[in-house]
């Protein structure tokens, strides 16, 4: 003979009372209620049923066609293609100019600069996928931010770094 | 023979659709509802809201303990389930087709809440012991009662309120959530017990 | 010392990344710190998040002169910044997003209102199926420029609610990358010349809004 099982859903008085009170329905504010509904997009209308007549079917395709579901959303490059970057700096005493950064793993031996013709501005293009990244003139063995880019706004060790921000190619 | 009312408000819904602007939905089925949205009809889309945004706004409200973050997941179960209504099935009540779309996203917002406020997504054990922490409570509800539901871990909590509160049956629940029959009906006794033991004695933070 | 800075140029279609650094190269970290950030990137990478940004991080501390302790503090608070990020944008953000997000989280800008600009930019995505989903943003890469806006924004002493609100208005109206890079350099010009940082922000950006909604 089994024991009676005992039964799992039963719910004693106190416990009652308050899944009572849990039960009251949550009152819908009509704030949420609009900002709910003006967010859901258009709908674009199922092809029509045969039982219409073909100019009907031909109006309601053209028009379900024509409308946009949700807003509307640009093509971003996916993947992100590099864009050429110039960098310069103007250092006439300078023997050795290099740039470093996130994208070279701030190695000065990775990306030289070459001084211009005017023999004091050392110049570099280099190819950088779109996105923010942090960098820096290593001037001789010291490091120099850029005055005409923003300062990184982190600053974890003391010394400054600038950033540029490349824009995904065609901008959008 | 039906006398079909004017609507008083405006037609927001589809320009070509005239013919869907004169019928009540008060009475209509919420298959017929999603049917009705399906073809463009704007307002039918509006009843569904208005049928079920209570039950969402109070399952959300007791599952994350805060209203704000409430509201949101609330809002965006409804606009996930316009974007998937192709794919929900007559022979599942549509409520039900609902909250499996708001328990997936409470899930999501109370596992995005935990790392935000451990701030140590690596420690695991912190994150265990987290879940058993009540967190801050908006007051729709009585105050201890509030904070016994949040000392509720996730998984009893969640089961106690589709039981309990929204009425769901175990093989709703277990449908939309995908446990087990006997472990549901177990997290539920637990539930029951520990909040018949926090109701009784206070809870302490 | 006068520095002439081209900005950038117009795009090459081809996707070449800048040389990476050969390891011989590199500033050469400690082994224990080289130990150190490779543990970390393990936990790192079994998230979800991206490891280049800690050995940059680490590089540029070394680099820098930082002693190991400095350099592990500031690899760690990155990996925080990172993990708030994913937790504000969701799974779907890429690892450009991510650190643009870490960025604006560093500036100071709040959790909640990095979260708010990324809901602004999944508007509109693709639709899920319920059961078992996860959340997900949509296109890629869409948040880097306004989350990097708004990183420098706030390091110009820009309010975070009102960089926050500007930077969401262009957004929603599908704001390009170039007309934030305009904003950008417009208000660090406005500040420059002696205007309120958020009366500078507002301006800016209300001038772009109404440009996009012509």
């Amino acid at each position: 003979m089994t024991r009676p099982q005992p039964d799992l859903d039963e719910t004693p008085l106190v416990l009652k009372q308050a899944i009572a009170e849990l039960r009251e329905g949550s009152v819908v504010p009509d704030e949420w209620r609009a900002e709910l509904l003006a967010k859901v997009p258009r709908r674009r209308r199922r092809p029509a049923i045969v039982r219409w007549a073909p100019i009907a079917i031909a109006a309601a395709i053209c028009l379900g066609v024509g409308m946009k579901v949700g807003r509307t959303r640009s093509e971003s490059m996916v993947g992100g293609s590099a864009s050429r970057v110039r960098f310069s700096i103007r250092a006439p005493l300078a023997a050795r100019v290099s740039l470093v950064g996130d994208f070279d793993r701030w190695d000065p031996a990775a990306v030289p600069m070459r001084r211009d013709g005017d023999g004091e501005t050392w110049t570099v293009d280099v190819h950088l996928p779109p996105g923010r990244h942090v960098f820096a003139y290593a001037v001789d063995g010291d490091l120099k931010t850029d005055p005409n880019a923003a300062r990184a706004v982190e600053d974890d060790f003391g010394v400054p770094s600038s950033v540029i921000v490349v824009a995904t190619a065609g901008g959008r | 023979m039906s006398s079909l009312a004017r609507p008083t408000q405006l037609f927001t819904g589809d320009v070509t659709g005239a013919a869907t602007a004169e019928v009540p939905l008060v009475g209509m089925t919420d298959g017929a509802l999603v049917r009705r949205t399906l073809d463009g009809d704007a307002r039918a889309f509006t009843e569904l809201v208005d049928r079920h945004a209570s039950a969402c706004l109070r399952y959300a409200t007791r599952m994350l303990g805060e209203r704000s973050d409430a509201e949101d997941v609330a809002q965006e179960t409804f606009l996930r389930a316009f974007k998937a209504l192709e794919s929900y099935d007559e022979a599942l009540p549509f409520r039900t087709w609902l909250f499996s779309i708001l328990i997936n996203r409470c899930r999501t917002a109370m596992t995005q809440r935990m790392r935000r406020e451990r701030r140590v997504v690596f420690d695991n054990d912190a994150l265990e012991r987290s879940t058993v922490e009540a967190t801050q409570v908006a007051v729709e509800l009585r105050e201890e009662l509030a904070k016994a539901i949040a000392a509720l871990p996730p998984d009893q909590r969640e089961a106690f309120l589709l039981r309990h509160v929204e009425d769901l049956s175990y093989e709703e629940i277990m449908s939309v959530t995908g446990a087990g029959m006997s472990a549901l009906k177990m997290r539920v006794k637990r539930a029951c017990e520990r909040l018949q033991q926090l109701l009784a004695e206070g809870v302490r933070r | 010392m006068r520095v002439r800075w081209l900005g950038l140029i117009c795009a090459m279609p081809f996707a070449l990344r800048a040389q990476a650094a050969s390891p011989a190269g590199a500033p050469q970290l400690t082994p224990p710190l080289k130990a150190g950030v490779e543990r970390l990137a393990d936990s790192v990478r079994a998230f979800g998040l991206p490891t280049d940004p800690l050995f940059a991080k680490a590089a540029e501390g070394a680099l820098k002169g930082a002693d190991d302790q400095r350099i592990m503090v500031a690899v760690r608070r990155l990996v925080r910044d990172l993990s708030d990020a994913k937790a504000a944008l969701g799974e779907g953000a890429t690892a450009d997003e991510l650190q643009a997000g870490a960025s604006a989280l560093h500036a100071g800008v709040a959790l909640e209102l990095v979260a708010r600009l990324g809901r602004a930019a999944s508007e509109g995505q693709q639709p899920v199926r319920p059961v078992g989903s996860s959340g997900g943003r949509g296109a890629s890469g869409r948040l880097v420029m306004p989350l990097v806006t708004l990183a420098d924004m706030v390091a110009r002493n820009v309010s975070p609610a009102a960089a926050v609100a500007s930077i969401e208005a262009l957004v929603n109206r599908g704001a390009a990358d170039a007309q934030f890079l305009a904003l950008r350099s417009d208000v660090e010009r406005d500040i420059a010349a002696g205007e309120r940082p958020d009366v500078a922000m507002q301006r800016r950006s209300a001038s772009i809004v109404k440009r996009l909604e012509k």
